[in-house]
Parts: structure tokens; C-alpha cells; sequence
């Protein structure tokens, strides 16, 4: 065996325990922490562990990826002092998971659009039936709409 | 010089491969029966959450001097495992370059710092050669360009 083939063996046996990937996730939650508070409004250390009334080493911590027994209670109370949540996901040990986020109304006018370019039904493909549609999803209030309307309307 | 790429998504993170061994992850190895938790937090760290995501934002880093960064890993208290490396020839290239086991109070050794500058100074010259070699981990293939 080769020194290459006994490190591939030394990961290939981390990918085998459950520890790792708890770790992995943990960096994932810790990232996420981080991103939320440096984006507005921004929350400080001090700040969360204040609102949490937990000492600010303790949230240190957490940022530092330094405590891993997290359940998912602790880890959305977390987040929820943040005003954000704690989104799971499984997948399989050998692929690679994207996160995307969007706003509610944002994905309504995507699943119109995706059932107007999907469907054969002709209703959709008439342009008065899809102005109808369309305002239907307007009672959605998409903060895109008139970009959606125009590129819609442009296409019809 | 000779690189070992530990793994590339979004990054590649690769590690020098000298005299024959990757010292980053020769170390890693040895800390797999010592202090299994640091082993699992720094293997997920460099095959998971950096190749993905990239160096900043979750691993704690530290600057150390230009051009060297120090990944950190480790609980209070306790024994800490500290990774040396470099950016590349861009921002989604992380060079490990060494290794080492640390004490709760101790500094990182001198030893470590000057081995990654003279790392980083080498591949800086076999970039501009264009003799830089990388085995892949994964694949075991070898590319004659970086």
C-alpha cells in the first residue's frame, strides 16, 4: 500500500463514521450562524448571547464549531434568536448538497412558469388564459411580479 | 513540487507532498487513535466543509503572517490540531502545508512557520515553471500542470 492509497484509506474510513459527518454538519450549522449575523441587520456575540441569556463564551463556542452535542431544539433556538431556522436535509454520502434559498413568492411564479412550459394543456398556452393565471399568482404579491409579467407577456 | 489534492468541489484543497509523505496528512493519521473527535472536526473540515464551501466562514481561521493561514481545530480545554497553508495561483486554491499537534498554552512552533514559507516560495517557483505536480486522492491520477 502506498502513502496516497493509506490516506484515501484514512477518509474512506471517516466517510464510515457517523461522527464525521455530524462534524461536517455542525461546520454547516456554524456557517450558516455566521452568515445570518453578518447580514442585516447584524447581530454581535454579545448581542446573541444576551437575548439568549447564555454567557458570550458559550456562543463563541458554538462559533468556534466547538460544541457538537447540538440537538435540533438547541439548534433552532439558536437560530430562532437570529430570526432564522434550521433547514435538514439527507442525502447520499457521495454527493455534494447545494443550499438555495428563495422567497416564498418567488418560487409561485417559478411553479407557474414551470407548469406553463410543461403542460400541453393549450389553456396554458394561450395568452388570455395565461394573463389569467398570472393574475391569479398576483393575489400571491411576488416581489418580482412585473419582471415576471414582462418576460411572460414578451414570450407570448 | 509535488501536491496531494485532498479533495476539489467548489475549492481545491490540496496539501504538499514532500520526501516521500504528506506530512498534513501524515499528522492527521497519527491523531486518528489519539484524539479520535479532533481527527473526525479537522478530516470533515478539509474533505467536506472547505472543498465545498471554501476556508472562510465556518473553520476558525487564523492569519498568521502574509502569506500563511492557520486552520484551527480543537475544544477547550484540551489539545488542539492546527493546519499551516497558502493560497494558490487563486482564491479557490488552498495549499495545507504542514501539520502539527498543540498544546493547550503552547505556540505554534517556529519550525512549522518557516517550512510553509519556504513551501509557499517553491510553489510560487514551480508555478511560474509550470512544474507543479498534483495526485489526485480520489483518482490517483497525475497532472503535470496546476
Amino acid at each position: 500500500m502506498t502513502r496516497i492509497d493509506s490516506y484515501r484509506a484514512m477518509f474512506k474510513r471517516a466517510k464510515a463514521s457517523p461522527g464525521f459527518w455530524t462534524e461536517a454538519a455542525v461546520l454547516q450549522f456554524v456557517r450558516g450562524l455566521r452568515r445570518i449575523m453578518q447580514s442585516e441587520p447584524k447581530f454581535s456575540q454579545k448581542e446573541l448571547a444576551d437575548a439568549m441569556k447564555v454567557s458570550e463564551a458559550y456562543v463563541s463556542d458554538v462559533l468556534r464549531g466547538r460544541r457538537q452535542n447540538f440537538s435540533l431544539a438547541q439548534m433552532n433556538k439558536l437560530a430562532g434568536h437570529l430570526d432564522a431556522k434550521v433547514d435538514v436535509h439527507v442525502s447520499r454520502r457521495d454527493v455534494v448538497v447545494l443550499w438555495t434559498e428563495k422567497r416564498p413568492e418567488d418560487v409561485a411564479g417559478e411553479a407557474i412558469e414551470t407548469v406553463r412550459d410543461s403542460t400541453s394543456d393549450p389553456a396554458f398556452q394561450e395568452p388570455m388564459r395565461l394573463a389569467e393565471a398570472l393574475t391569479a399568482a398576483e393575489t400571491l404579491k411576488p416581489l418580482n411580479f412585473d419582471k415576471f409579467v414582462s418576460r411572460r407577456v414578451a414570450s407570448c | 513540487m509535488r501536491l496531494v489534492r485532498i479533495r476539489r468541489v467548489g475549492f481545491d484543497v490540496l496539501a504538499v507532498h514532500e520526501d516521500g509523505e504528506t506530512q498534513v496528512l501524515e499528522k492527521l493519521n497519527e491523531i486518528w487513535s489519539s484524539h479520535y473527535r479532533l481527527w473526525e472536526a479537522a478530516s470533515a473540515a478539509l474533505y467536506v466543509d472547505v472543498p465545498q464551501q471554501g476556508p472562510t466562514g465556518a473553520v476558525t481561521v487564523r492569519r498568521l503572517y502574509e502569506p500563511l493561514w492557520e486552520f484551527i481545530f480543537g475544544r477547550r480545554p484540551g489539545v488542539g490540531f492546527r493546519v499551516v497553508w497558502f493560497y494558490g495561483s487563486s482564491p479557490q486554491k488552498i495549499v495545507c502545508s504542514n501539520a502539527f499537534v498543540k498544546g493547550e498554552r503552547a505556540s505554534t512552533p517556529d519550525e512549522m512557520l518557516t517550512t510553509a514559507s519556504r513551501h509557499h516560495e517553491l510553489y510560487q517557483a514551480d508555478l511560474a515553471r509550470n512544474r507543479i505536480r498534483i495526485t489526485d486522492m480520489e483518482i490517483g491520477e497525475l497532472y503535470d500542470t496546476h
